[in-house]
């Protein structure tokens, strides 16, 4: 197959960059905005779907280290996602989709255990936890701009 | 005390939320009671989510429910003029036009003035009340330089969705020299221009606070009251956050739940009720590049009854600041330091500045902040809700970076 999906995406950028958008030069404001915001949305996704698979594999690890530092034996909604996650990312056929979904469940459970549970120590183990977590996103999304200094932030560990 | 917390636990999933019954939009309500008007809005929200998602809107639509709206309020018909659009952020739908004025709407007889006609989107990146939005306008004009309000459209009797008219207020909303940033976060007015912004962008604030509400109660029916050494009002905005939380999330996100524990177990009582902007920061006011004066404050939709705290941490927001030319200090909306912010607004106002409740909004607002971008802003763009879809999509990436800065900042208050 000689259609790449980057390839795919690569063409799309470039009639948007050099044809769509500069002959958008007296344009409304806002269809000019929404035209770079187009290309740069592109942008992400030329660089990071090659990566897709591994990060939402790495998402769910993470919570699920969470949810067994947590104490899931004693918690049948932590339990069944541990078990769930566990298995799935077992699965070599799983996909990205399988990983979101079983990530949303132990995110559930997660908050649930921790509203139920109400510890200071419950509380310490998920900020700690969280940290790295959110650093992973922020890194994932790390593509789009926004970071002032991106180079500060870890490296991807997916 | 943890099985009572563990039952109170809503559990909707992502089919409930974008379908919404009626069992599950009144759980939502009886969990989280905010204000009545926010209540309605966000009620009505929900049950719009049975509806067709956002579809283009044309002038000439805007046109007819404008030209409706005024003949409803007026008695007149209304020759309207020169219509475009105007950009709306990333939350609104905005059209410019002219209107010949007459004897009966309020405007100077025989002469032409340029109006606005804001409009909400099938959904948002802040579902708020045109009506409440309307009122706040009415109650500072003449104090706060603001878009004079004419007409509202609250419930859409004539527009596709809740819409008001207003002045159009001349100025720019950014310097010539950064006018490409978008959205306006993180604005750089440069030294000379932020030399003279600044002076007038911390008195506004205090002048805004230091309003007496009972002399402009009349004006504000949609607004619930506050109360002197109660934490109730607090309370309910705290709730009204949450419910956004239940109701617009992608996925759960454990911090947040942690975090609105902890604003309603330490919410402060009020020493003073002011009108809060709520949307206080650059990015927010047009101003005069040659002056150096603010014309006009704008998006008044977040406006609350309740602590001055509130707006002043707004303000000092990592997501409005930005790095000095010295390369070193880090200035709240582009004007000064934080410290220096809540200084020159002390001896403004004459109102003390108090650490404790500094600390309190300073989650309170990042809590915000978070709900808007990863909550809110997802969900919108998710639904297709908007004109703006890639823009609240864009918004909602933000909401990572929030994210961190909320964690970082609640550690700090519980270590």
């Amino acid at each position: 197959m000689i259609q790449s999906i980057d390839k795919q995406l690569q063409v799309v950028m470039r009639a948007l960059r050099e044809v769509v958008a500069p002959a958008l030069a007296g344009a409304e404001k806002h269809v000019a905005e929404q035209v770079h915001l187009s290309i740069a949305t592109l942008a992400f996704v030329a660089e990071r779907l090659p990566e897709a698979r591994r990060y939402y594999r790495w998402e769910l690890s993470a919570c699920l280290d969470l949810a067994r530092e947590l104490g899931h034996e004693g918690d049948a909604a932590l339990g069944a996602f541990v078990e769930a996650g566990t298995a799935v990312l077992a699965r070599p056929e799983a996909d990205i989709a399988d990983y979101e979904k079983v990530t949303h469940q132990g995110r559930e459970a997660i908050a649930a255990f921790a509203e139920a549970d109400g510890s200071v120590e419950v509380e310490r183990l998920i900020l700690k936890h969280s940290a790295a977590i959110i650093d992973q996103q922020r890194q994932w999304c790390r593509p789009f701009g926004f970071e002032l200094k991106p180079e500060t932030l870890p490296a991807p560990a997916w | 005390m943890a099985d009572r917390m563990a039952d109170d636990r809503l559990r909707f999933d992502e089919t409930q939320r974008r379908a919404p019954d009626e069992a599950v939009i009144g759980a939502i309500r009886d969990r989280f009671p905010t204000e009545r008007e926010i209540d309605v809005v966000l009620t009505r929200k929900m049950q719009r989510r049975h509806g067709p998602g956002y579809s283009a809107v044309s002038l000439e639509r805007l046109v007819e429910g404008a030209a409706a709206l005024i003949l409803a309020e007026t008695g007149e018909p209304a020759e309207i003029d020169n219509a475009r659009w105007l950009s709306g952020g990333a939350s609104k739908l905005q059209m410019v036009f002219d209107l010949k004025g007459n004897d009966v709407n309020g405007l100077p007889p025989g002469e032409t003035v340029t109006l606005v006609l804001r409009m909400e989107p099938a959904a948002s990146v802040t579902e708020s009340s045109r009506r409440r939005e309307f009122e706040i306008l009415n109650a500072v004009d003449g104090r706060i330089p603001a878009p004079r309000p004419y007409w509202v459209d609250a419930e859409a009797r004539h527009l596709p969705y809740p819409a008001m008219i207003y002045s159009f207020a001349r100025g720019s909303a950014k310097p010539t020299h950064d006018a490409a940033k978008v959205t306006g976060l993180g604005q750089n007015y440069g030294p000379a221009l932020r030399a003279r912004l600044a002076p007038h962008f911390v008195n506004l604030l205090a002048t805004l606070h230091a309003i007496d509400t009972s002399e402009v109660a009349s004006h504000l029916p949609s607004f619930d009251g506050a109360t002197v050494g109660s934490n109730a009002s607090v309370i309910r905005q705290v709730n009204a956050m949450r419910r956004l939380w239940e109701e617009d999330r992608i996925e759960e996100e454990p911090v947040m739940d942690m975090v609105y524990r902890w604003l309603i177990a330490h919410a402060p009582v009020l020493d003073r009720v002011s009108i809060v902007h709520g949307d206080y920061r650059s990015g927010n006011f047009l101003f005069d590049e040659d002056s150096g004066t603010i014309t006009a404050w704008l998006d008044w939709e977040g406006a609350a009854l309740g602590d001055r705290h509130q707006d002043l941490t707004y303000a000092a927001m990592p997501t409005f600041q930005h790095v000095a030319e010295d390369g070193d200090a880090v200035l709240a909306s582009g004007m000064m330091t934080e410290a220096e912010l809540y200084a020159a607004y002390g001896e403004a106002s004459g109102m003390p500045v108090d650490p404790e409740r500094i600390r309190y909004f300073r989650i309170y607002n990042r809590y915000l902040v978070c709900v808007l971008t990863l909550g809110s802003s997802a969900r919108a763009s998710l639904m297709a809700g908007t004109h703006q879809d890639i823009v609240t999509n864009f918004v909602a990436i933000l909401g990572y970076i929030a994210l961190a800065d909320l964690r970082a900042a609640y550690a700090e208050v519980v270590a």
